[in-house]
């Protein structure tokens, strides 16, 4: 009986990619690798508080800004708190005031754009016109002077941030609206009879949403850093809430005796934000390939 | 992506880089060889060319204020405060190291029932050579009482000039705390005829006169050469804006500053590292932070539990030296300070919380009738220390079982202490307790009916009565009795805690003396006897 010798190579052939199709996996890869990091500081966050070695908010005068030792990591603040541990509480707060600030933000300024660009008229003229004058002011500057009025808490901290923060979901909302709402399968929708709820849901919104959700990955960086920027002024949390703006203000004044109580906050914030852009680029990157 | 995280190992590695640069210990960055004084550039600062007596004459002293006012003037606010630190202005007493009033521009004060006499010394000049005369004097305190709410009382006063150096005050009633209360500063004198620009130039009988002042900002004086106590060493002073406090420190270490008071408890540490380059000095102020507990939010037990629960000695631990603890509004070593706060007692805070039926709960919460205490609001402000103190003090009562948050004003002035509507649980406040070495302007200012801090509702007729009766009552040890009186009420009231009194901490440069370094006043700072840095 004669033996068929099949060659393996030949059963599976390995089908050519282009290049563009290779650098579409390539950034596919790298965003999954990226998103897996930001999820797990998202987890991370969100459980750290239960991982502190000490009590974050435990004042201690026998062990006022002692350095890194195993007792304390990170060593100690000027009320002889755990800065590990405070970093750690910090970082719910840090992390996920951002996160909740970009969501509403998000879908505040997408419901916004969306009506804007689909129906147009009198109300998209005067709500446009209200994104330019915020756009015109500098963010931060409106901000320091929203939370100084309304003064000092988180949640004023976040109203301060996200009074402008919206706007930039509005008009990249709108601008798709419009555009999509003027593809003939918008006309044949309407011609069959759908309302107009049901296109903006169905057809609008899906159309959208991933140049929207882009945006939204890109902008977490800059809020991390506006939240923690008016903490950092007196403007953000009230003490001794644990947020790591205020942790580098608050240790900024013995900066000389104890340079550990700034610099682990002020690496917490570089790292989280640096790791947040990164994912945010390359979800762009990823989707401007697709486009291609 | 393997470039990013090159990228990010590199800036990372950069910004320690960078940050290990900036923070040299403290006893490197003092090293006179590496630091660069802008005081031994300045012409001013040369050698003393002329000498008087044992003490060399010239120099320059270079210091900060946190805060610089838009104008000169001592009758407006209180920058009569400012101006007398400066060296601008004198008022007609002063108080000694040793809260004593004594005589400075005046000579003496007979007070004979509701006269009183004033005599002014010989040889008080102004700056532009023209002397003090009793006629100036009455047109300053006219001046001021027209312009200054806190003095609208002196409108009631009756002056009559004798002659040149004598000035007879006419009051409507005997006013035993007189001699106090011209040993404010701001019963300073200006020369009226000759200050053009009072704001920005007024000519005064300091030792120093304006020679640039930018409001708000920077000011430079210059010597008095008309100075009638004697001669002045310095040349000149220079009192930079800074606020912050990091900068006041670089500042003093690269040798631009050469003393600022109030440093921080931090600073104190990195100061005392050094003692070759730095001279410390630490006195007791009549500033103090006290907190006001609201009895329509807070019932009795809270309140007076909340009283034994404060641990004033671990929240001045904290503070390493820049606080005191204080058990009362005046120091106990006054006749009129003797009634003072209980210390801490937590046994004793348990005992009046049961007694008011509260029973702690499992989450160690104090709780009535099953309904546990909601969390009270610490109502306060970022500034000297006092959100520190509030989050010790949130600590300590939480820890008790009374649970609290803080809430931060940024000016209590406009909110809780002012605004009747601004409903707070407990709110904190500074201020100089004793001005003038006597008890009535803080009874008056806090305890009274319908005073600015009265906003407790405390005031009540019988304290009134018992203010009204101070107010005339002349003998010390009596007017001591009433104090003492009226203070034990107060406190007995539990709506007012005294906390921590605040020290005068002060850093000097070698050489540098007579800073008014020994004051508790914070009102007194430059003198004709202070001396420039040692080169």
């Amino acid at each position: 009986m004669e033996m068929v010798k099949q060659n393996p190579a030949a059963t599976k052939i390995k089908p050519m990619l282009t290049r563009s199709q290779r650098k579409h996996q390539r950034l596919k890869r790298k965003t999954i690798l990226w998103a897996i990091i930001v999820s797990l500081i998202l987890v991370f966050s969100f459980f750290a508080t239960y991982f502190t070695p000490n009590d974050p908010y435990e004042t201690n005068p026998l062990a006022m800004r002692q350095g890194p030792s195993a007792e304390y990591p990170f060593g100690t603040d000027n009320l002889g708190r755990c800065v590990y541990s405070r970093i750690l509480e910090g970082a719910r707060t840090s992390i996920f005031a951002t996160i909740m600030l970009v969501i509403i933000s998000f879908f505040v300024g997408t419901v916004i754009g969306v009506l804007c660009g689909y129906y147009g008229g009198v109300v998209d003229d005067i709500v446009m016109r209200f994104t330019d004058i915020l756009l015109s002011v500098p963010q931060l500057v409106l901000a320091i002077a929203v939370a100084g009025i309304l003064g000092g808490s988180l949640m004023n901290t976040l109203i301060a941030i996200g009074i402008t923060s919206w706007t930039s979901y509005a008009r990249l909302a709108r601008s798709h609206a419009m555009r999509i709402r003027q593809l003939p399968f918008i006309n044949a929708c309407r011609l069959t009879g759908c309302s107009d709820f049901h296109i903006i849901i169905t057809h609008v919104v899906p159309n959208l949403i991933g140049p929207m959700l882009v945006n939204a990955t890109l902008e977490i960086g800059t809020t991390m850093l506006s939240i923690a920027g008016l903490s950092f002024l007196g403007l953000g949390v009230a003490p001794p809430t644990a947020e790591w703006g205020s942790m580098v203000s608050e240790a900024r004044s013995y900066l000389q005796l104890a340079p550990w109580a700034v610099f682990a906050p002020a690496l917490a914030i570089l790292l989280t934000v640096m790791l947040f852009n990164y994912f945010g680029e390359s979800v762009c990157d990823l989707a401007n390939s697709q486009e291609a | 992506m393997l470039k990013k995280l090159i990228a990010t190992v590199l800036i990372l590695t950069m910004a320690l880089t960078a940050l290990t640069a900036c923070s040299g210990t403290p006893a490197q960055s003092n090293d006179p060889g590496k630091s660069d004084p802008v005081v031994s550039n300045d012409p001013g600062s040369s050698a003393p060319e002329v000498t008087a007596g044992t003490t060399a004459l010239g120099g320059t002293l270079k210091t900060v204020e946190t805060f610089m006012y838009p104008s000169l003037d001592p009758v407006k606010d209180y920058y009569s405060w400012h101006s007398q630190k400066y060296g601008l202005t004198e008022s007609l007493f002063r108080l000694t190291d040793d809260i004593e009033v004594v005589p400075w521009l005046a000579e003496g004060l007979d007070i004979a029932d509701n006269v009183a006499t004033l005599t002014l010394k010989d040889g008080v000049c102004f700056s532009n050579g023209n002397p003090l005369t009793a006629d100036m004097v009455k047109r300053n305190m006219l001046r001021l009482a027209e312009n200054n709410k806190r003095f609208y009382y002196l409108n009631d006063f009756q002056l009559d000039v004798t002659d040149e150096k004598t000035l007879v005050i006419t009051m409507p009633t005997a006013l035993p705390t007189l001699r106090n209360e011209l040993a404010n500063p701001e019963f300073c004198m200006i020369d009226l005829d000759n200050s053009t620009d009072i704001d920005n130039n007024p000519i005064c009988t300091g030792p120093f006169k304006v020679e640039t002042f930018v409001p708000e900002g920077d000011l430079t004086l210059v010597r008095n050469e008309n100075y009638w106590d004697g001669d002045v060493i310095l040349d000149s002073v220079t009192f930079y804006a800074m606020s912050d406090e990091q900068s006041k420190l670089m500042a003093m270490q690269n040798g631009e500053i050469d003393a600022y008071d109030n440093i921080t408890a931090t600073d104190i540490e990195i100061y005392s590292t050094d003692p070759a380059a730095y001279q410390l000095f630490s006195v007791a102020m009549q500033a103090r932070c006290y907190m006001f507990m609201n009895p329509d939010r807070l019932d009795a037990s809270i309140r007076e539990a909340i009283t034994l629960v404060i641990d004033r000695e671990t929240i001045a631990a904290f503070m390493g030296g820049v606080l005191t603890p204080t058990y009362g509004a005046f120091n106990d070593d006054t006749a009129y300070g003797k009634s003072q706060q209980p210390q801490m007692n937590l046994e004793a805070a348990k005992a009046v919380m049961e007694a008011g039926g509260y029973t702690l709960n499992a989450s160690n919460v104090y709780e009535k009738d099953g309904k546990a205490i909601p969390t009270i609001g610490l109502y306060c402000y970022a500034a000297r220390n006092i959100d520190k103190i509030a989050v010790l003090i949130l600590e300590q009562l939480s820890n008790f079982g009374i649970p609290c948050e803080i809430k931060l004003v940024e000016d209590p002035d406009g909110t809780y202490m002012t605004d009747p509507s601004y409903e707070f649980d407990i709110c904190f406040y500074r201020m100089t307790t004793d001005k003038t070495g006597d008890p009535m302007p803080f009874i008056e200012g806090v305890v009274m009916s319908g005073s600015y801090q009265d906003i407790t509702g405390y005031g009540n007729a019988e304290a009134d009565a018992k203010i009204e009766e101070l107010r005339f009552t002349v003998d010390p040890a009596k007017r001591a009795e009433i104090a003492n009186d009226i203070m034990k009420d107060y406190y007995a009231a539990n709506v007012f805690v005294s906390l921590l009194c605040y020290n005068r901490n002060i850093v000097m440069a070698t050489g540098v003396s007579n800073f008014s370094e020994a004051n508790p006043y914070e009102y007194y700072g430059v003198t004709h006897k202070t001396t420039p840095a040692t080169k």
